[in-house]
């Protein structure tokens, strides 16, 4: 068991994989000892436009794909420099699939795999900033139903690590994380490929109140993305390729409360083959810390 | 592919270089520092209360464990600020409020602020019409 686990955490180590610039609540808290947070966030995303490559095509059969993910997060705190955190997403998804040259509708919805991570952090502290330097090893693991014709999830064991560094002034936020997933193979032998990507956030502090600790944050996002291609098994996903997306981040805090919406708008996406393009992306959530 | 692996190097690279300056972490002895002063420039001091200048508390939602932290102990006078805690992010200053008379121990004071996550530099308190300025210890 000793060994299976040290193995385990050795891949985890070695291997890439997730990196959460979507921490609970936010990258920076709860950053004090025994802290712990919840954040509920939905996201949308979703499109009937088809691409081939990179190009537009005609869709003659309405070809969608649409997702809904309602999830629950939660960090803990041991200390600033260590952390645990959980991702469980509820998913609903509907799309319509080229089978035989028809286009056939599908849905599903269930709970989707968990995420585990454990966000370590080398925090700097100096006068007028504070900035710290992440690595962030993650599990994904298999709670999601992966049966029927369009399953929530493939049924394997998923590896991620990711390396991340953010900073904060009075005035500015900054936070730029690499992230990488190893995607292992599930049930009935699907396998969706390894995924690898980068995300900046720029932010500036428009407005923050000592008196009542009210506050806002207007931000901009960009995230590159690359998915490997899934094997043919696979009744999850589309296929791999590229992606670029950007768009604004409304944070709003009151006291131990933030809220933040999101919307991202792809700037370039290639696709292998052929697939509907992943379309604008909507994030709204709020979170709590204690 | 490449391409995306040379722009994250850099920018992780750049990100990692400090450009902020103020308030520097101050060289401190390992041995805890009371001494009197006059000086305390633009710090303002009120009776009853504590000043602590604190390195890089510059997000109230992240300092949220501070204030908490502070506020529990038992010589703090929750009836003033926000249950005795005033936190000023442009400046990195933590105002604590001190219920007089009450045995206030500033060691409490900068080990609840570590404990938040952050480092308290120095703290500034009246005390008998005089500024008295606390180190902490390393």
């Amino acid at each position: 068991m000793k060994l299976f686990l040290l193995s385990l955490f050795s891949f985890m180590v070695m291997s890439t994989s997730y990196t959460s610039a979507d921490q609970p609540v936010m990258d920076m808290a709860p950053r004090w000892e025994k802290g712990y947070g919840f954040q509920i966030r939905q996201e949308f995303f979703g499109s009937d436009k088809l691409l081939q490559g990179s190009n537009k095509i005609n869709n003659p059969l309405g070809l969608e794909r649409y997702v809904s993910e309602t999830w629950l997060e939660g960090v803990y705190t041991f200390n600033r420099s260590i952390r645990a955190t959980f991702k469980l997403p509820f998913v609903y998804q509907r799309r319509v699939k080229n089978i035989n040259g028809s286009g056939v509708k599908q849905k599903n919805s269930g709970l989707g795999d968990l995420i585990l991570g454990v966000p370590i952090k080398y925090y700097r502290n100096k006068g007028a900033y504070t900035d710290n330097f992440g690595i962030t090893p993650s599990i994904r693991i298999p709670t999601g139903d992966s049966s029927g014709d369009f399953p929530i999830a493939d049924g394997s064991w998923d590896f991620g690590l990711s390396l991340s560094h953010s900073l904060e002034t009075p005035k500015y936020y900054t936070s730029v994380e690499l992230f990488y997933w190893k995607n292992t193979t599930g049930k009935n032998g699907m396998k969706s490929g390894d995924e690898f990507g980068l995300e900046i956030d720029l932010g500036y502090h428009a407005f923050h109140s000592d008196i009542t600790n009210f506050g806002m944050f207007i931000m901009w996002d960009l995230n590159a993305v690359h998915n490997g291609k899934p094997n043919e098994a696979n009744l999850t996903t589309f296929t791999g390729g590229q992606l670029v997306q950007t768009g604004p981040i409304l944070v709003l805090y009151k006291n131990n409360v933030m809220f933040r919406a999101e919307l991202k708008y792809p700037l370039y996406e290639d696709v292998d083959g052929i697939s509907n393009s992943r379309g604008p992306e909507i994030n709204i959530g709020i979170g709590i810390a204690f | 592919m490449s391409n995306i692996i040379i722009l994250a190097a850099t920018l992780l690279l750049f990100m990692a270089i400090p450009s902020y300056s103020a308030h520097d972490e101050h060289s401190h002895d390992n041995e805890k520092q009371i001494h009197k002063s006059t000086d305390i420039g633009n710090i303002n001091v009120n009776e009853n209360e504590v000043v602590i200048i604190v390195n890089g508390i510059v997000c109230s939602f992240c300092s949220q464990g501070v204030t908490r932290k502070l506020s529990k102990l038992p010589f703090i006078d929750q009836s003033k600020y926000k249950k005795g805690v005033k936190v000023e992010i442009e400046n990195q200053k933590v105002t604590i409020a001190v219920k007089p008379d009450s045995e206030f121990d500033i060691n409490e004071v900068f080990r609840s602020i570590k404990s938040g996550g952050y480092e308290p530099v120095m703290a500034y308190q009246i005390v008998e019409n005089e500024v008295i300025t606390f180190k902490p210890q390393e």
